[in-house]
């Protein structure tokens, strides 16, 4: 796919925003639901106090650190839409050493940490695989493992995890050594994360790896002259994907979830496809949409609280954002290149 | 004198016409999907025509048993709400930590068994209702095989799965169950497919601890019976639904409301059952026979009585271990950690 030049991205983004206001305001009127009370309900009263701003942070956490990953891989054509079953394998490797070892001390946290990125690269490993040994589409093979793992969560949960006493299908709370620390009313996964996009979006360009994706996701032919092994590309994507995606696993259950349920993904992993088409500006776009995204969700939730607005004109209103970016990024560089066309012929035509 | 008939004046409207309480309803699945949420916003509907201008209800569904569970409990304690209802077990852990940041708000968990100061538990006894349903079904079933399209591997499911199979062996002591686990409690998709494969099966009647209508509309489809579930599904079965177990929550939320306003409230466990009229049969279709349907009144005023348990022993589960001893009956305890499956349900698939 291509990806746009940052100034055409900025305005496709803009335009973008705009056209969803405008269809989102056509469906308020169509539902007769009140314009600009459901905008306040929904944009601005979720973050109007500190306690909203945090819980946007992080909600945004999660599906910022999968953009993160998946953008790499987007980028060097590997499809890798499984990332929720990533997230879900990090979960549970994270969350089994926890309960396994409540009584690791200091080092309890960091093995978590390796533990659910190794646990993401495991899932991802599996759909690399047979992507490079049977040629077997890795968009197929990561959507349905996102399944497979779907069935172990559960399974571990309701079976052997399940928590000692209890009949419910959850583990037991995760021991305090691998709880996240919060501070500032964060937990430490978002402070890091803020980090880490910093870095991301400094050294972005300067990474040979991410140069090579590049090049083979938009023009492979090229990459095979300059003599690129697209195979070891693609394991590099697929496995730095996948233990991000697992990395933001272990950011839910260690963050607002504190042990482990069938439901712990919330869908994470498919709402940060989202987020890496829509945020095509890169790094900061991404950030921003993860934002969005995460308010969209927040403010659905609170217009079912105080305007009793059911959840499906929430999930409308991310669909029509979802679709007007994705219209935009198709449209808008097209409509800059022919107005450019234009303006170049009438120069040409003036100055003859 | 003055000064007396100022406040008289001002405060008194205010004394009088008090602030509106502010419920707060939690749903595990959409409102519209005719089972488990269905049945408990009409119980919120019956709240509102009780109480009036009284109370102001809210509800949120759909919620996912994940984080945003404890986010939004927190969001309904937050915006003023006095007294919220969480109606599903997965809602249990986000309730409790809710409740210890609002010492002032009073929780009201379904289905789970951790209660605290502001926190008490409530469910319904569903496995009288259903082993009136398994003497039908034991009466009706002309194959011998039941389909029994199962959610999710917890206690409450077992004890209907027990109960059922109790008041079939009763009335057919040859049939046995066919189950089938769909991992949800609402999948309308999945639970068709699994009826579908019940009924190829060779089941001749299905029932469903899931929350859709699917499993009636596939019974309908293929000419054969079905019971439904939390709500009278006879509307998308009339020729296969012969009845359900119901639920009616009306009058207790009512209940625990009035007991919040009037300060009365406390930490409870609540289970009833038929005879608080928590749990109902829906009507009998017209195809289920005088007998049978004499049948299950006797069984049902035996129930209610006290005389009669659904799950007296000898039971033994699917592994021919005794379980439960000859006229021995679990106590409620016992009832909430019920994990095995009684003789008589087949091989499970899902």
């Amino acid at each position: 796919m291509r990806w746009l030049r940052a100034d055409t991205a900025l305005l496709s983004g803009l335009a973008a925003m705009v056209l969803g206001a405008l269809l989102t305001a056509l469906a308020m009127k169509m539902l007769a639901i009140p314009a600009i009370e459901t905008i306040q309900v929904f944009f601005v009263d979720p973050v109007a106090d500190g306690f909203g701003r945090r819980q946007l942070l992080i909600t945004a956490a999660p599906l910022f650190l999968c953009a993160l990953g998946l953008s790499v891989a987007f980028r060097g054509g590997v499809q890798n839409i499984g990332a929720d079953g990533q997230l879900m394998s990090g979960a549970i490797c994270a969350g089994g050493l926890a309960l396994a070892h409540p009584h690791m001390g200091v080092l309890l946290l960091p093995a978590c940490v390796l533990a659910a990125a190794a646990g993401g690269m495991l899932w991802a490993a599996i759909a690399a695989a047979l992507r490079i040994w049977c040629g077997a589409s890795e968009l197929l093979s990561s959507l349905f493992l996102v399944y497979v793992a779907q069935l172990i969560l559960t399974a571990l949960v309701s079976g052997p995890w399940r928590e000692p006493g209890g009949y419910g299908m959850e583990t037991g709370p995760l021991p305090d050594g691998a709880m996240l620390p919060v501070w500032g009313g964060l937990h430490a996964g978002v402070w890091l994360l803020a980090i880490l996009g910093m870095l991301w979006w400094l050294l972005e360009r300067h990474l040979v790896m991410f140069f090579r994706l590049r090049v083979l996701g938009e023009a492979p032919e090229a990459a095979r002259y300059a003599g690129y092994r697209s195979d070891n590309l693609i394991w590099a994507a697929m496995l730095l994907s996948g233990a991000l995606a697992g990395l933001a696993g272990y950011l839910q259950i260690a963050g607002p979830l504190g042990r482990l349920n069938p439901d712990l993904s919330s869908g994470y992993g498919f709402a940060a496809i989202v987020v890496v088409f829509a945020g095509q500006l890169g790094c900061l776009g991404m950030a921003l949409t993860s934002l969005l995204v995460a308010l969209l969700r927040l403010g659905a939730e609170n217009a079912q609280i105080a305007m009793h607005l059911p959840q499906s004109v929430g999930l409308l209103f991310q669909g029509v954002f979802l679709v007007s970016f994705l219209l935009c990024q198709r449209w808008v560089p097209i409509l800059l290149e022919r107005m450019a066309t234009m303006t170049t012929r009438r120069r040409t035509a003036h100055g003859a | 004198m003055m000064k007396v008939l100022l406040f008289l004046v001002f405060c008194l409207p205010g004394l009088v016409r008090a602030e509106p309480l502010k419920i707060g309803f939690v749903y595990v699945g959409p409102i519209g999907n005719a089972g488990w949420t269905y049945a408990h916003d009409q119980g919120r509907l019956a709240v509102e025509r009780a109480l009036g201008d009284r109370v102001r209800t809210t509800y949120v569904d759909s919620v996912h048993e994940g984080p945003e569970a404890e986010r939004i409990i927190q969001q309904l304690a937050r915006s003023g709400h006095k007294l919220i209802f969480t109606t599903s077990l997965g809602f249990m852990n986000p309730t409790l930590n809710v409740a210890r940041q609002f010492p002032d708000v009073v929780f009201e968990h379904a289905t789970g068994d951790r209660r605290a100061r502001n926190v008490g538990t409530y469910n319904a006894r569903f496995y009288e209702g259903r082993y009136l349903t398994g003497l039908i079904a034991g009466k009706m079933t002309k194959s011998g095989i039941i389909g029994y399209v199962g959610s999710l591997p917890v206690p409450e499911v077992y004890q209907g799965l027990i109960a059922f199979v109790q008041g079939l062996h009763k009335t057919n002591p040859k049939a046995t169950v066919r189950l089938i686990w769909i991992n949800s409690w609402y999948d309308a998709a999945k639970e068709r497919e699994a009826a579908e494969t019940l009924i190829a099966l060779g089941a001749d009647i299905i029932t469903q601890h899931t929350d859709s209508p699917a499993p009636v509309q596939a019974a309908e489809s293929h000419g054969i019976y079905a019971f439904g579930y939390d709500s009278d599904m006879s509307a998308f079965g009339p020729k296969a639904h012969l009845t359900a177990t119901i639920e009616e929550w009306g009058p207790f939320y009512t209940q625990r409301a009035q007991e919040v306003m009037n300060h009365t409230w406390t930490s409870r466990d609540v289970w009833g059952g038929l005879a608080s009229g928590m749990v109902k049969l829906a009507p009998f279709s017209d195809a289920v026979p005088q007998a049978v349907r004499s049948l299950v009144d006797e069984a049902r005023a035996a129930i209610i009585s006290g005389k009669l348990h659904p799950m007296t022993g000898p039971i033994k589960d699917q592994k021919g271990v005794l379980r439960i001893k000859k006229d021995e009956t679990p106590d409620d305890a016992a009832l909430k950690r019920l994990n095995w499956l009684p003789q008589g349900v087949g091989a499970t698939g899902g």
